[in-house]
């Protein structure tokens, strides 16, 4: 069994967690306090319960976003650094797919629902999924939308998946909880394997 | 000893031997992506640090023809700067520390540009006395303990460099105005206008440029800017930035040969990106008070933003013993 670091910085509340050998390793805290300065301790700290060092690592998850760009930019830095480093696999997710998997159970099959996290500056990221039977497939992947635009995209949907403010939707709002890192490693066939991940920003700097 | 530069506008890594030998600097400006902006925005440079960091990364370890596994420590930037940039360094840094089991030293990076006379002249006699001038900062130390820069004054409003990018804005110069000033002030005559030096109390070794940058606005504008900003020749805009460039250098060696008088210091150096004005430097050498003083001018690459003077305190400190903890934090606020 490989052993698998997970990275989850794109959300308020930021979290890391390791696959070691199928056993689920997670601190169950929130790192974002003091601008997420204890995250690469926590690493460390999990690699150590393991018995293991960084250079062990198989494989690295991390959440590209769209989320905090700060955040993000932290997340990525440490998996980018590590991959110079040692010899790992990184496989990307999208914050749209955390949020997805954390109300897939809820979704009738082959319901259409939409995920929508505040841009800022009156914009939302939106991104739409299906509950397919082999899983949550990825209908259209995240954009930044006006409120116009988001009514286009959405159309047909049956309900608005969010993590805090709520859109101008006339659907159903399912508010998902903060997902954790150790939840990306249950997307596996969502994830994409990729050497050099760069957050996903969807916005002009200014 | 590998440094990491992240604080503002430069992505730098460097890699210096023994607190003072400077194997390789790398340096990455962001001049031309903050231009259109008329000055740095913070979101343009976090993103410009991670995109660059690890290429430099490998840069500097190739130019100083070294592989990771010979670093002893890693040594960043941890305050003060803008948080977002101040993150993406902290982050490689860290990242760095803990796979390849190596000491991390945070550095302050005043404390560093006040260290980069150490870099320039191993020898300098302590204590010394130190300006640093750039567009974010401008404060005296008085440095008795290599490593320990106690803070004798420091701006009330603007930083020095801060007031020569709006008077160079206000002239039509462009971005930096540091440099733009400087040039068009070379053909000017630095006694066309006369602008006040704002020296405060007779005794205080703060400063202020607030109201010389005022002056100029309303030497163009009138009083109350009541008229738009004029056409100036080009001759005009010569006299008036050297004017201005004399008011606020004359200003900063009043200051340090005030500060000089009132310390016993053997050594006087400057630092920060105003340090490669060469009208400072100028009258710097010429002033009376700090003669028989050491002066220490650090070549024009250690003034502004490097990673060299970080890595070159961080290895100073590491021999004192210093290490951080993978938990230290990025701090907007220095000493």
């Amino acid at each position: 069994m490989p052993l698998r670091l997970a990275v989850e910085t794109a959300f308020p509340t930021v979290s890391v967690a390791l696959d070691a050998n199928g056993t689920l390793l997670e601190p169950g805290v929130d790192l974002s306090a003091r601008r997420a300065a204890g995250l690469h301790a926590a690493v460390a700290d999990l690699v150590h319960q393991a018995d293991a060092t960084v250079k062990n690592l198989d494989e690295v998850w991390v959440d590209v976003g769209p989320g905090s760009y700060t955040g993000l930019r932290v997340g990525i830095a440490l998996v980018r650094t590590l991959a110079e480093l040692v010899d790992v696999e990184i496989k990307t997710l999208r914050s749209t797919d955390q949020l997805a998997r954390a109300v897939q159970g809820q979704m009738a099959d082959h319901a259409d629902f939409v995920v929508c996290l505040d841009a800022r500056r009156n914009r939302w990221y939106c991104a739409r999924y299906r509950v397919a039977s082999d899983g949550l497939e990825l209908v259209e992947a995240p954009t930044c939308l006006t409120p116009e635009e988001l009514h286009t995209t959405a159309s047909g949907a049956e309900a608005v998946v969010t993590n805090g403010a709520a859109p101008p939707l006339d659907l159903p709002v399912i508010d998902a909880a903060v997902p954790s890192a150790g939840s990306l490693f249950e997307l596996a066939h969502l994830a994409r394997v990729d050497p050099e991940p760069a957050p996903i920003y969807l916005m002009a700097p200014v | 000893m590998l440094g990491i530069e992240t604080s503002c506008d430069e992505t730098a890594v460097a890699i210096v031997r023994n607190a003072r030998d400077v194997l390789s600097s790398v340096v990455h400006s962001q001049v031309a992506l903050h231009a259109p902006y008329g000055g740095v925005v913070p979101e343009v440079a976090g993103r410009s640090h991670l995109d660059r960091i690890l290429p430099f990364y490998r840069s500097a370890l190739a130019k100083a023809g070294l592989t990771a596994d010979q670093l002893d420590a890693i040594a960043v930037t941890h305050r003060p700067g803008l948080i977002g940039c101040l993150l993406v360094g902290l982050s490689v840094a860290k990242t760095l520390a803990l796979t390849l089991e190596l000491p991390l030293i945070g550095v302050d990076h005043i404390q560093a540009h006040v260290d980069a006379a150490f870099l320039a002249e191993p020898e300098s006699e302590l204590p010394l006395l130190a300006l640093v001038a750039s567009g974010g900062h401008t404060s005296l130390y008085l440095v008795r303990e290599r490593g320990h820069a106690e803070r004798l004054g420091a701006t009330r409003d603007d930083a020095a460099g801060e007031a020569l990018d709006k008077a160079a804005a206000m002239l039509g110069l462009g971005y930096p105005g540091g440099p733009a000033l400087e040039r068009a002030a070379a053909n000017g005559n630095r006694s066309a206008v006369t602008f006040k030096r704002v020296l405060l109390a007779p005794d205080s070794l703060d400063f202020s440029f607030s109201g010389v940058k005022t002056a100029l606005l309303y030497h163009l504008r009138g009083p109350g800017c009541v008229r738009p900003l004029p056409d100036l020749d080009k001759a005009a805009r010569a006299d008036l930035a050297a004017s201005f460039q004399e008011a606020v250098m004359d200003t900063l060696v009043r200051k340090l040969a005030l500060a000089a008088a009132r310390t016993d210091a053997r050594t006087v150096a400057i630092g920060g990106g105003v340090a490669r004005n060469t009208r400072l430097r100028e009258l710097l050498a010429d002033d009376a008070t700090l003669k028989g003083r050491h002066l220490v001018f650090p070549p024009l690459d250690l003034c502004s933003d490097n990673a060299a003077m970080i890595a070159g305190l961080g290895g100073y400190l590491l021999a004192q013993g210093k290490r951080d903890p993978l938990a230290l934090e990025a701090v907007a606020k220095g000493i």
